[in-house]
């Protein structure tokens, strides 16, 4: 199989309906909380915070319950 | 925290989730802030309670997921409703709102004594 025939990043998985692989998901969260983090910076910033408090602090609050 | 206090917070924040999602699908952001602002503040939910909620529901069955494009488009994933789920939170929230009321009544209770 030629590059250009490779399927794209999970493509044959859902094409078939597997599960993602434990890389794939891995890269998943970590692009959702990603997300997350980037529109709680968002929010703080327009509440008035600046770009490195904004950072700071949208982290502070990642918790873990379990 | 005991066991029983865990499955107590997982139990409402569960239900929580699946009424957020009820209107559509939502993205995990914008399920916290939903609920923030359903429980004027209340319940304020962190990422690293969040998203193992989200994933548990999930494997359930009670929420499928999809990736999109958000409002200001970033991408995201978002989170919806399944049949099951929509089934899940219609059993389960009166079931709620019944123990709340029981709990409400037995702390109201101003005297000792049984009638």
């Amino acid at each position: 199989m030629t590059p250009s025939e490779e399927p794209r990043r999970g493509g044959w998985r859902r094409a078939f309906r597997l599960p993602p692989s434990r890389a794939q998901a891995e890269r998943e969260l970590d692009d959702e909380i990603a997300f997350h983090l980037a529109m709680r910076e968002q929010k703080l910033r327009a509440g008035g915070l600046t770009d490195t408090g904004a950072y700071r602090r949208a982290r502070e609050r990642f918790g873990d319950v379990g | 925290m005991a066991d029983s206090e865990l499955n107590v917070l997982r139990g409402s924040l569960d239900l929580l989730i699946l009424k957020a999602l009820s209107w559509g699908p939502r993205h995990g952001y914008g399920v916290v802030e939903w609920i923030e602002h359903a429980t004027d503040a209340t319940f304020l939910i962190e990422e690293g309670t969040l998203y193992p909620a989200l994933h548990r529901l999930e494997r359930k069955g009670w929420v499928s997921t999809e990736w999109g494009i958000s409002d200001n488009n970033r991408r995201a994933k978002f989170y919806q409703l399944t049949a099951t789920g929509r089934a899940q939170l219609r059993t389960e929230a009166p079931l709620w709102h019944r123990y709340a009321e029981a709990i409400a009544r037995a702390l109201r209770a101003t005297a000792p004594e049984v009638a």
